[in-house]
């Protein structure tokens, strides 16, 4: 349905994206994930016409998008990062300017507005201006817009950024909804792993331009499959000892979490005392220590040296 | 198209700070500037009345006498010398001047004295007198001998203005440059008969007059500051419609809004052109809305008649073309740039510099020759003149070619727009 083949993007000196190949099937949700500047939004931006790859292609049922951006631009829907409304105007106000651009009008409009409202739960609030919504509420109005021509495919990039749990929430749900009961194919970009966990029927991780790993979640954390992961929470931060943790002959990667320290270790590896005993030397008073089965977060950690959020 | 002007005006409409700057802010400004600068535009009538000193160095009879001798001596036919006498004798220039004098309109404000050059000099210096005239020796002959035989510089009118009384003066010189004025259009058309030539339209300018002096009074009807303010200022403020647009352009980049609507499959030239054609309805109902404030507060063109302002509707909307041409340029280069810079350079001093050279904030008579030909080029001061002319009863058949202009500016600038975008969209 959707594919591409070897993208690249340079910036005048920078390589945004490199060698990037992906595809999609009529009715999968994909997700992309990868830290901030990882090439994720440059990606979709190819993918979705808007910017012109500096070689590779992008094809939509076989036919090309950089050749011709038309092909695709009926059937797709994009909901950006930011939200792409006139804040002075009110959530109707702006699903009828949209409506109208992609030529809906009289009746069919007025059908797909109240479709649409009601699938992001503002049809009460529909008459305020967006300026005066919550953070939550003006990303669900942003996607609405992209849903008003009904688009077989929706590419989303990052749609939860800095709102509450509680529209994040209403916001995953949405996206499911569409997939699993709509059958829409959805490409969903975040730097939160856990919402591609649970969103996502395959997942291509991203870093520096490139595509580093791809597969199911199962697929991915068994790359891991020989590990398991040592959470330490700290009263208070030890720089120090995190350069000793790593000195330790089984420890794969030490990284500094908010609370603490994760370290990646041979599965069973019975390390624990060895930490414990530094710990003591350092006279850190270890709060909790958690042993885990690898996460998406840990499998970007093992490829990357870094956290998804650094 | 529709639903990119209504998406415009209701944003536009929705930023108040912005329509105070669009509406409220030139209706005070013309207010201030118009009552401030009253002065100006000779509306103070009882200032007018003035007493003039005329030193009449000649003698209007001898100098007469003297040209006819030398008509009757020269070599020319004697039909050719009947002729330059009675031309001669019916002429007489001193009087043409004491009729200037005599007119019931002039009288009213100028009375006049005859003196010599000392007395005038000293009346003037104690403030009794507001200008000096001095008709120099064989005025008339000189004047005669150049106006009928093209013999010698001619003869100059001397107008000594007092310092105290300016305005006053000034319309003492003025009146004397229409004297001197019709004194040279009359020597045109003798010319042209002793040449025989039929056709107006052959009648060369000439460049050698008998009567020196400036030439600036007009015909035309007077303009009251606060009209003269109300145009500019509309004409100026028209200008900041532009960058509005375009800075709002910059948002709808930034927050990715264009690239929703590029999505949509809508060529960049509807995008575009929604701009353009946004603007000029804004504009077109700012400059009507702002021309009828001042209407109806000011009293300003309170006599004028409704064919009027149908002409002044049809101005305005050339003038709002040309601002949205302007705004799709301005909108072209902030999308290019990715940057509010364009607009803010563009409102910040731009607008304040052609808001100076097209006469908004004084007119533009006494500025060098190079700034009023680049005022001429400005939309607001092709506005500004254009709306004067018209105002002033200068009919349609004149003001058109400016009209025209501003026509022209138009499509150069939405070609150069477009060429801009596309390129941008192409990247």
């Amino acid at each position: 349905m959707l594919e591409t083949t070897s993208l690249k993007k340079v910036f005048k000196k920078h390589l945004a994206v490199d060698d990037v190949s992906l595809y999609l099937d009529k009715g999968e949700s994909v997700g992309l994930l990868g830290p901030n500047g990882a090439g994720k939004s440059t990606t979709i931006s190819m993918i979705s016409s808007l910017v012109k790859p500096t070689a590779g292609d992008v094809t939509w049922d076989g036919k090309s998008v950089v050749k011709q951006p038309g092909v695709i631009r009926e059937y797709l829907g994009v909901v950006p990062q930011e939200i792409a409304l006139y804040k002075e105007l009110t959530a109707v106000e702006n699903l009828k300017f949209f409506g109208r651009v992609y030529g809906l009008k009289g009746r069919a409009l007025t059908e797909r507005m109240e479709s649409v409202l009601e699938l992001v739960g503002l049809t009460e609030r529909k008459n305020d201006l967006v300026k005066n919504y919550s953070g939550g509420m003006q990303r669900r109005i942003n996607i609405a817009v992209a849903l008003l021509h009904e688009p077989e495919i929706i590419i989303m990039d990052e749609p939860t950024v800095g709102i509450d749990p509680q529209s994040r929430n209403y916001i995953l749900e949405m996206v499911q909804k569409l997939n699993r009961e709509k059958g829409m194919t959805v490409l969903y970009t975040s730097h939160y792993m856990e919402e591609v966990e649970r969103l996502c029927d395959r997942i291509y991780i991203m870093d520096h331009g490139k595509v580093i790993a791809t597969g199911t979640k199962q697929e991915l954390t068994s790359i891991l499959s020989s590990e398991e992961t040592i959470v330490l929470e700290l009263d208070r931060p030890y720089p120090e000892l995190k350069s000793e943790l790593a000195d330790l002959e089984e420890v794969h990667r030490v990284v500094e979490t908010e609370k603490g320290m994760k370290l990646i270790t041979p599965k069973n590896s019975k390390l624990l005392s060895k930490v414990f005993q530094v710990a003591e030397r350092h006279q850190a008073q270890i709060v909790s220590v958690n042993v885990q089965i690898p996460t998406l977060e840990d499998v970007f950690l093992h490829l990357t040296g870094r956290k998804l959020r650094d | 198209m529709l639903a990119f002007l209504k998406k415009d005006v209701r944003v536009l409409l929705r930023d108040r700070t912005e329509l105070l700057v669009l509406l409220l802010m030139p209706v005070i400004l013309t207010g201030i500037l118009g009552f401030a600068l009253k002065g100006m535009f000779g509306e103070n009538q009882v200032n007018l009345m003035m007493t003039v000193a005329v030193v009449n160095q000649s003698d209007a009879e001898v100098d007469e006498e003297n040209f006819l001798q030398e008509i009757e001596k020269s070599p020319m036919p004697k039909e050719a010398r009947k002729a330059l006498q009675e031309a001669a004798t019916s002429v007489e220039p001193y009087a043409m001047l004491e009729g200037v004098f005599e007119d019931e309109e002039v009288k009213e404000i100028i009375e006049t004295k005859e003196m010599d050059l000392e007395e005038a000099k000293e009346a003037l210096k104690e403030e009794e007198v507001s200008a000096i005239i001095v008709v120099p020796e064989s005025f008339t002959y000189d004047v005669l001998n150049k106006m009928l035989l093209e013999q010698g510089d001619g003869s100059e009118l001397e107008v000594i203005k007092s310092t105290h009384a300016p305005l006053s003066a000034g319309v003492f010189e003025d009146i004397i440059s229409r004297f001197v004025d019709t004194v040279n259009l009359e020597t045109a058309i003798a010319k042209a008969t002793q040449t025989t030539v039929a056709s107006r339209e052959t009648v060369e300018p000439v460049n050698e007059m008998p009567i020196g002096s400036k030439i600036t009074v007009t015909d035309q009807k007077p303009i009251t500051s606060l009209e003269y303010y109300s145009i500019g200022m509309t004409a100026m403020f028209a200008l900041f419609a532009a960058s509005t647009i375009a800075s709002k352009a910059y948002v709808e980049t930034y927050q990715h809004v264009l690239d929703r609507i590029l999505l949509s499959g809508k060529h960049p030239a509807n995008y575009l052109s929604g701009k353009a054609i946004s603007t000029t309805v804004i504009v077109f109902i700012q400059v009507v809305l702002l021309f009828t404030i001042a209407r109806v507060v000011m009293q300003v063109f309170a006599d004028r008649s409704w064919a009027f302002f149908g002409g002044m509707l049809v101005i305005a909307l050339v003038f709002s073309i040309c601002v949205g041409a302007l705004a799709s340029l301005l909108t072209a280069l902030t999308v290019k740039s990715k940057s509010n810079a364009i607009p803010s350079m563009f409102s910040g001093g731009v607008v304040t510099l052609f808001a100076l050279l097209g006469g908004s904030f004084m007119p533009v008579s006494n500025m060098p020759e190079l700034f009023k030909t680049l005022g001429n080029w400005t939309p607001n001061g092709i506005m500004l003149n254009v709306l004067l002319q018209w105002a002033q009863g200068l009919g349609m058949d004149f003001i058109t070619p400016m009209l025209g202009r501003l026509l022209l500016i138009s499509v150069v600038l939405f070609g150069i727009s477009i060429l801009i975008f596309s390129k941008r969209r192409a990247a």
